[in-house]
């Protein structure tokens, strides 16, 4: 089911009651696993059975890795787990890309016949439960992490509904320790807390997440149509065109995914689990590492952690760095979903860190100097790194080819076509101006850090005339169609 | 004791916002019921008023894929092939975007007045939505089941658009009247023909690519059951109708593109080829079949709409030969 919808809040509500209501913890914790299985169910039926198979899969062979000595025996166990979860994502997700890309080859080289598509229904959360439980078994195989002891608990960190999804991906090393009671002079046991709703977690978490709701429903979902407006067949549209319809897209993606990422770290508060932020403010970013270390950082960091670095990261040499980022990059965009046009968004951005680092390395001069640390410096760095973010939104957002390369055309050499902009914008309004608030809004945050955390400590009769704002934006301006959050669909 | 204090405060939130939506319903209104609002729409255009007994009178009937095809080229390749006829054969199309057949009874009255010799009633699976797998559910729907309990436990209490109840209100209250940015840019981009009272064709149609056909058209597993049934109920009704009131009815399969044709699965094209041996049999119907006949060629706007491109003539040519045979039957 999808956030931004009556039976999630439904469902929602229902899990709170139950748990605020049956204190028993075995209880608590199992019901959460079956709630999340459920949760689950609702949206994907039977492919449930992948999630419970990449749960049984890593648990098992954690264990396994643990108890071996043998580093042998570790690796291989290690690498079955590595191949039944990426084997899942991989047939899943890339099957019918990779036979069209047979295909075409075929046709290339006149061999005749196609393969006919497997046609496969992409599983809801894969990209994200396969990557979450891989961190698992790789922090096992490091010893960084002892395995969990309790399948419940392993289930309820692979599961838990508020991220299952669309992430965060968190890491088995913050999430179990949240789950487990400290308990005196006993390493062997563990018990699993009770589940308590503390009054600060949930005014906080309502909060969070009514601003998730508002930066998806409000913002992304009123922009949608001005971006699909402009990039359903771009050709012919004028430089002002394709620079509009690109912000609205960054907007637009940013609203959704954040949005969709306070909704879950909000409703894990609640029931009193600490999810890493996802995002930071990224359109603030003043170079293409320091976005990456503001956007999707669950992911960005996973990438670090277990590609990046056990490549070499920028240990071997500025050549060997430079593969590396491009490798990661290209990785992290062919996750994004099976087509170029997210590997090209991925090589942009790889690009973009390689450029970075090589300035760095060739002209420290430059990159260390005085002048980027003044206001007017950190303007320029905002500027000129969002100018390349915005231009890579456009492959992630626009597929066929042709479209793409006239869009990215038209976005770097400006036309100055501006006898249809007076039309043009009287005709898109409304989620014009919703992109000016967005554009104060986001700037007022930006500003005021924390700004959130200070409404949650408000009190209650200011806290409740807000969150009834809110509520009235988010329901009087929307149009009947729950969109999808955009990240479902990787 | 602060716990449930918040929990007030939540649900303070909640009910103002709610009955401030439904109260905002109430003074500006805009719950309409769809099929009144087509129902007066049709009467509006006063299509119906007309006199239709100088001609022998055809009616093409359906949703947009029977709206993709001109009627004027259709008139034109009968009147050049009909020579000497006293009388001469008009054809309208009456298609609507989306329709149904539980829309289109919905203003059978309207059609039959008219005294049309014959309706070509053109139909197609999302007519009846029949579901990948009829013969058992192999899983719970859910999804399904809740939605379809949360609209009918909502509908005509809470506005299905509210942005468009705002948007209302913002209006009023600034005594603003002005079409919206949709219907501009619809107004902007789209053309009527004459004897085509109800569809609007758009100024740019092209002719989609197959390697996007092949992107764009997803597998069709509609699992809504009782669209099914409703829909097959109202064709019968609709046909029923029609023939008691002496008009004959010819019902025919509107072409697909071959990928939207590979999507469906066995046991929807046993649906609709089951559904189209018992119209014949019960009202001794004619029908024709053009799901498969254009499947392949260059000449598509989507998965399932033809293009309507000048020289893409092959389906009004079919039509227009089968509207020809039917009424010198």
């Amino acid at each position: 089911m999808i956030f931004n919808s009556i039976e999630f809040i439904i469902f929602f509500v229902a899990v709170l009651t139950v748990i605020a209501i049956i204190k028993h913890r075995k209880f608590q914790h199992l019901f959460i696993v079956f709630a999340s299985y459920f949760f689950f169910y609702f949206s994907s039926n039977y492919l449930l059975s992948l999630l419970i198979f990449s749960t049984l899969l890593d648990y098992y062979i954690a264990k396994l890795i643990w108890k071996t000595q043998d580093k042998q025996r570790k690796k291989i166990l290690l690498i079955t787990s590595l191949a039944g979860n990426l084997g899942l994502l991989g047939f899943f997700k890339y099957a019918d890309f990779a036979i069209m890309q047979f295909n075409i080859l075929g046709n290339q080289i006149n061999i005749g016949g196609n393969i006919p598509f497997l046609e496969l229904v992409l599983p809801i959360g894969i990209s994200f439960y396969t990557f979450q439980t891989i961190s698992y078994t790789v922090d096992v195989y490091r010893g960084k992490l002892e395995p969990s002891k309790s399948l419940r608990e392993f289930a309820l960190f692979v599961a838990f509904f508020p991220q299952l999804v669309a992430g965060p991906i968190i890491r088995a090393s913050e999430f179990l320790p949240q789950l487990r009671e400290k308990i005196e002079n006993s390493t062997s046991k563990i018990n699993l807390k009770q589940i308590i709703i503390h009054n600060s977690n949930l005014k906080l978490g309502i909060t969070i997440m009514s601003f998730g709701f508002l930066k998806k429903m409000f913002f992304a979902d009123n922009i949608a149509p001005l971006v699909n407006a402009i990039f359903t067949n771009p050709i012919g549209a004028s430089s002002f065109e394709i620079w509009l319809g690109t912000i609205a897209f960054g907007i637009q993606i940013y609203g959704d995914f954040s949005g969709y990422s306070d909704i879950a770290i909000g409703a894990a508060l609640i029931l009193g689990f600490k999810i890493p932020r996802n995002f930071n403010k990224p359109y603030f970013a003043i170079s293409p590492s320091d976005f990456w270390s503001r956007w999707h950082i669950s992911l960005s960091s996973w990438l670090r952690d277990y590609l990046y670095i056990p490549l070499g990261g920028n240990k071997k040499g500025s050549g060997r760095t430079y593969f590396n980022l491009l490798t990661v990059m290209f990785l992290g965009g062919l996750w994004h979903g099976a087509s170029w046009n997210f590997v090209i968004w991925g090589l942009l951005h790889g690009g973009y860190l390689a450029i970075h680092r090589v300035i760095a390395n060739k002209f420290p001069k430059i990159a260390n100097s005085v002048f980027f640390r003044t206001k007017s410096g950190k303007i320029i760095s905002i500027l000129v790194t969002q100018y390349f973010v915005f231009l890579a939104w456009i492959p992630f957002r626009v597929r066929d080819v042709d479209h793409m390369i006239y869009s990215m055309n038209k976005f770097i050499l400006f036309d100055f076509q501006f006898q249809e902009m007076g039309n043009f914008i009287g005709s898109h309004k409304f989620p014009i101006i919703i992109m000016i608030l967005f554009i104060v809004v986001h700037f007022i945050s930006y500003r005021k850090e924390n700004i959130i955390e200070k409404i949650a400590t408000l009190n209650l009769k200011v806290w409740t005339i807000i969150l009834t704002i809110i509520c009235i934006m988010i329901v009087f301006f929307y149009n009947g169609n729950p969109e999808d959050f955009i990240y479902f669909k990787f | 004791m602060y716990y449930f204090k918040i929990t007030i405060s939540i649900s303070i939130a909640l009910l103002f916002t709610f009955f401030l939506l439904i109260f905002s319903e109430q003074t500006f209104g805009t719950i309409v019921d769809q099929d009144i609002t087509e129902k007066e729409m049709i009467i509006d255009s006063k299509f119906f008023s007309n006199d239709f007994s100088n001609n022998r009178t055809m009616f093409v009937v359906g949703s947009s894929q029977v709206g993709v095809l001109n009627v004027t080229k259709i008139n034109d390749v009968i009147s050049s092939k009909i020579v000497d006829s006293k009388v001469p054969i008009s054809v309208y199309n009456l298609a609507l975007s989306g329709n149904t057949p539980s829309r289109a009874l919905n203003y059978a009255d309207l059609v039959i007045s008219s005294h049309p010799e014959i309706i070509f009633y053109g139909i197609s699976y999302r007519d009846f939505q029949f579901p990948v797998n009829t013969d058992n559910f192999s899983y719970i729907d859910l999804k399904s089941i809740s939605s379809k309990a949360l609209s009918s436990g909502l509908m005509g209490i809470v506005p299905p658009n509210p942005q468009l109840l705002t948007r209302v209100v913002l209006l009023d209250i600034f005594q603003y009247s002005q079409k919206t940015d949709i219907e501009n840019s619809i107004e902007n981009s789209t053309e009527t023909i004459p004897k085509t009272p109800f569809y609007k064709y758009s100024k740019n149609s092209t002719i989609m690519s197959e390697d996007k056909l092949r992107r764009v058209t997803s597998t069709t597993a509609w699992t809504e059951s009782v669209t099914q049934y409703k829909n097959i109920h109202a064709l019968e009704e609709y046909i029923k109708q029609v023939t008691d009131n002496d008009i004959k009815v010819v019902i025919f399969l509107t072409p697909l593109q071959k990928y939207y044709l590979e999507s469906l699965s066995e046991s929807q094209i046993k649906n609709m080829n089951k559904l189209i041996d018992d119209l014949e049999k019960k009202y001794a119907i004619k029908t024709y079949d053009f799901r498969e006949k254009y499947s392949g060629l260059d000449i598509w706007l989507d998965s399932t709409h033809i293009s309507y491109l000048p020289h893409i003539t092959q389906y009004v040519q079919d039509v227009s030969e089968m509207i020809l045979l039917e009424s010198y039957r």
